[in-house]
């Protein structure tokens, strides 16, 4: 096959639907990237159009522009926009858009998630914007503390718009993170072992287990306050035994990993550019890694640092500000790996570089005053004041919006194939630079005079009113400049000329594409064997098109690509995609009317809601897998690798793990809440205890572990023909029908959880009811989740998709049974051992 | 797999005596435990330097483990003992109050 010849096949294979139809169907990472980095810039142009509303208002005193109602919600919603609806999908279109290609694979691992997460997003996203543009935005501040967010002190659905927007928005962080973690341990190109692997992907790897550490804190807090607010569990009314002090925990555990997980991405970048641009390699490549994952740690014991001013006793506060000193260093160390390489290159002052020294002039300033802030006494001095909101823009601007306009220039000709022509760029930098610096700096200043973040308006006799209208003003040059770099990037995307292949000679496999990439990346995936495979071999552009790779003969017409291990990147698996479908977007409206079910309060309509996302689930993995046995495939270079369906740890095992880390941090975080309430909530003890009952621990045990062996019957055994053959643990048990048995196992502790729902005292009157009610349902939710998945799996073995080597989905729905059974025992432990103690 | 868990153990196990030794305390003052004192020791702030202890010794374990064990790749042999390190320091650091911070007021 010639390499004209293997294009055309590929590209037949690979394309999205073409017309209009595209969008709504398409389910390639290149389309989903590039939606979700167009989506991201529009709401970024939306918050910055709001962050000019409040600038304008706040030039001078008694400015009658805005009311505080209107205020309020304005700088909420720049918040809330640039650090949800910007700032994380921003990051993950540049993952989606940009690892397959780095990672020499032909799609993510996912790629109907990428789309439903994408549409999540665009979803979710529409649901705030409508909410503003028809006047009930939340106003409560991007952190929305309660009990101003309560229901008493914000009556309306402003804050519902919040906690439900985000909550729908945040799917897709948690599904792209899922996508990412996956697609990178297991999508790569053969060869490209751990320490090999472009340095961008360690940092998309940290940051999406970050975001699956990260969010779901928040995620639980939202929850909780919606309950708090449409049904009256207290959970933050201290009147009730709830404290509004937890909803900060649960905040700020999600809110300061989160500045990480909007800093990570950012440097990746970073360490990907500087090296390019100063020809070569990056300096101490172990040493950058070790102090992503240290970055990542640290920035989890830190949280209460944003809460020094609450009271907390001595040794909390040294303990986190201890810690806080601590991040500091990986940090550093990065830092000087930066400079270290460029010292050690050739740098060029391209247009990338010039955002990323823009970017170093402004983060060390952010973090100078970071430092400040981390000093308790000062903080309790600027606590709340024009000083944070300054320090905050300097380390989130210059930490990450600088970087990504680097990011931006230096992918765009791989992204648009073209070169750039137009000159817009270097004057719009300059106007960014000095408008960021106008702005901000000025900032600082009226902070430490006294003027409070979050006031709509100011006295004029309190002297601010010169430094304010030299901030507005900078802002204003500011967002000229950044229109500018729109124009200019818009520009040179649609009429510059045609640019050749790897333009900055860069070393990394996305460069050895053609310019705009082909829908299938790679004509055959490369064996890599150095950390820049395009400097070592050169000529491995025409190499691959040639077909001297993996996967080099398209067949059977189908999307193809291989799992490697997760170390070695030896191959493991052959992969068969999924083609073109609506069915994401479909699915992520059908979420979006659930979501919108809770916000109008029609809770007739949310069953139906729910009904409608397990159908479309339901199709969904139905169409995965085959009903015959396929021998090993032939992958090229003499190898061969089983289908992906006829091993134990397929995709869909990882992708359940990485989800299931998520949701046991959910649930960890709803340990930690009932902890907290219990032990420092006022009004404890509750005026009723749950009764205690030897039943309920002694059969949920027994059917946990009936649920539990029943699925570690063996799989071959499932279906009759087979049994004879598959011998090991019947000894254990001999009976045939092992998920009927699970079914009844999980039935059983449904029941049970049910009954606890029933019997527990009223989640109403006291925080302790509702904490009970909340794990019970928790508990409950899982169990029905297995048994949804059981159902399901009795189905596929009906119609023949599962036999002993079509095994790949027994273990998926073992993974969740054994979770379900672990919660579930858990959950029964939470509620009935502390009633032993009262 | 197993060579992605040797880089992260040590930092994880940094995490869970943090947020311990954060709850133990929290507990403490939650209830009469912070006054107990027995033998002429206050019961809590020997149980926190416990643990504060019996960290830096497991970690330490954990260091010397890496030194010993081989991984699939040499590469991570080095990274891992880097994060080693940085958990054995971060735990010094950061739980070092239980020495001398107050510990409930
Ligand atoms: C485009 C240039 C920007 C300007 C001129 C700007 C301006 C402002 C101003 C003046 C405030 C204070 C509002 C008040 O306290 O009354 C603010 C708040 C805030 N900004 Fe920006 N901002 C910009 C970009 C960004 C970006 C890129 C991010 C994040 C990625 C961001 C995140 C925030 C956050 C989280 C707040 C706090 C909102 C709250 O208090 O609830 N801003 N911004
Ligand atoms: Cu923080």
């Amino acid at each position: 096959m010639n390499a004209l010849k293997r294009h055309r096949l590929l590209t037949q294979i690979w394309a999205s639907d073409p017309g209009w139809k595209r969008c709504f169907t398409t389910v390639s990472h290149t389309d989903l990237g590039r939606m979700f980095l167009a989506a991201a810039f529009f709401f970024f142009a939306v918050g910055g159009v709001l962050a000019m509303l409040i600038r304008a208002q706040l030039a001078s005193p008694h400015a009658a522009f805005m009311g505080p109602d209107i205020y309020n919600q304005v700088f909420t919603m720049h918040g809330t926009m640039m650090m949800f609806l910007f700032a994380i999908p921003a990051f993950e279109g540049l993952a989606v858009y940009l690892l397959p290609k780095m990672l020499g694979a032909r799609d993510l691992a996912f790629p109907r998630l990428t789309a439903y997460g994408f549409w999540c997003y665009a979803f979710g996203g529409s649901m705030m914007l409508i909410s503003m543009l028809v006047g009930l935005a939340p106003d409560g501040g991007w952190f929305m503390y309660p009990p101003l967010t309560g229901a008493a002190a914000s009556p309306g659905i402003n804050t519902d718009v919040w906690l439900l927007g985000v909550t729908f928005v945040e799917i897709s962080a948690i599904c792209a993170a899922v996508e990412l973690c996956v697609s990178i341990l297991k999508f790569r190109a053969p060869g490209m072992s751990l320490d090999k692997m472009p340095i961008f992907a360690w940092y998309a790897l940290v940051t999406a287990l970050m975001i699956l550490t990260g969010f779901p804190p928040l995620i639980l807090g939202s929850i909780l306050l919606e309950l708090e607010r449409a049904f009256g569990l207290p959970f933050f009314d201290t009147a009730l035994g709830g404290d509004s002090l937890l909803w900060q925990h649960l905040f700020w555990l999600f809110g300061h990993p989160e500045v990480y997980i909007i800093f990570l991405p950012a440097a990746g970048l970073i360490s990907t550019i500087i090296p390019v641009m100063s020809r070569t390699p990056l300096l101490a490549y172990g040493w950058v890694v070790a102090s992503i994952v240290a970055l990542a740690f640290l920035s989890f014991g830190l949280w209460v640092h944003h809460m020094f001013a609450t009271g907390i006793p001595h040794m909390g506060v040294a303990f986190f500000s201890a810690a806080s000193t601590l991040v500091a260093v990986p940090t550093a160390v990065q830092v000087f790996a930066w400079i270290g390489t460029m010292w050690q290159g050739r740098p060029q002052l391209h247009m990338p570089m010039l955002y990323i020294l823009g970017f170093f002039a402004t983060f060390v300033i952010g973090g100078l005053t970071g430092v400040m802030l981390a000093i308790v006494p000062f903080d309790w001095q600027a606590h709340d004041t024009a000083f944070v909101t300054a320090h905050l823009h300097y380390v989130l601007f210059g930490g990450f919006v600088f970087p990504v306009l680097a990011g931006l220039y230096y992918y765009a000709p791989l992204v648009t194939g073209r070169r750039r022509f137009f000159r817009i760029g270097e004057y719009a930098f300059a106007l960014v630079f000095i408008g960021f610096h106008g702005t901000f700096l000025a900032m600082h200043w009226v902070g430490l005079l006294g003027q409070r973040r979050r006031i709509y308006t100011y006295d004029a006799d309190m002297g601010w009113g010169v430094i304010n209208l030299i901030s507005s003003v900078g802002s204003f040059v500011l967002a000229i400049g950044l229109a500018m770099v729109l124009l200019d990037l818009a520009l040179n995307a649609y009429v510059a000329i045609r640019g050749k292949r790897n333009p900055w000679r860069a070393g990394t496999l996305e460069w050895s594409m053609m310019l705009p990439p082909s829908t299938y990346n790679f004509p055959s995936l490369p064996r890599v064997t150095s950390r820049e495979p395009l400097i070592e071999t050169p000529d491995l552009p025409t190499r691959l098109a040639r077909g001297v790779g993996y996967l080099a003969v398209p067949r059977d017409n189908r999307r193809e690509m291989l799992t490697v291990s997760t170390t070695r990147a030896e191959p493991e698996s052959l992969v068969i995609y999924p083609g073109n479908t609506a069915l994401p977007m479909c699915m992520a409206a059908v979420t979006g009317s659930f979501f919108l079910s809770l916000l109008f309060k029609v809770y007739w309509f949310t069953p139906f809601a729910v009904i409608g996302v397990i159908a479309l689930a339901w199709r969904w993995v139905w169409g995965l897998g085959s009903r015959t046995d396929e021998a090993d495939q032939n992958i090229g270079f003499g190898e061969t690798v089983p289908h992906a369906t006829q091993t134990n740890r397929s995709q869909g095992w990882w992708g359940s793990a990485f989800l299931m880390i998520a949701d046991a941090t959910l649930f960890g975080s709803l340990i930690f809440g009932y902890a907290f309430l219990w032990t420092i909530a006022p009004n404890w003890p509750p005026p009723q205890w749950l009764a205690f009952t030897l039943w309920e621990p002694l059969i949920g045990v027994a059917a946990a572990g009936l649920a539990f062996f029943a699925a570690r019957q063996s799989p071959g055994c499932i279906r009759q023909e087979t049994c004879k053959t598959e011998g090991t643990t019947r000894r254990w048990f001999p009976w045939r029908l092992s998920p009927q048995l699970a079914l009844v196992g999980l039935s059983t502790l449904a029941v049970i959880f049910v009954n606890l729902l029933w019997r527990a005292p009223s989640p109403t009157e006291h925080a302790y009811g509702a904490v009970l009610c909340v794990i019970s349902a928790y508990g409950l939710f899982h169990v029905l989740l297995a048994i949804l998945m059981l159902v399901f799996f009795i189905f596929r073995i009906r119609h023949g998709f599962i036999s002993t080597r079509r095994r790949a989905e027994v273990e998926i729905v073992r993974l969740w049974i054994d979770y379900a059974v672990l919660i579930g025992l858990v959950s029964l432990m939470l509620i009935l051992s502390p009633v032993l103690f009262t | 797999m197993s060579d992605l868990l040797r880089l992260l153990i040590a930092p994880l196990v940094w995490l869970a005596a943090f947020s311990a030794v954060y709850g133990l305390q929290g507990f403490g003052c939650a209830t009469e435990l912070n006054d107990v004192i027995f033998a002429g020791v206050p019961l809590m702030r020997a149980g926190l330097i416990l643990v504060w202890v019996l960290t830096i010794a497991t970690l330490v374990g954990i260091l010397v483990w890496l030194e010993r064990s081989s991984p699939i790749l040499e590469w991570t042999s080095r990274i891992s003992r880097i994060t080693a390190w940085v958990a054995i320091v971060a735990s010094v650091w950061a739980l070092f109050p239980v020495t001398f911070a107050s510990i409930c007021s």
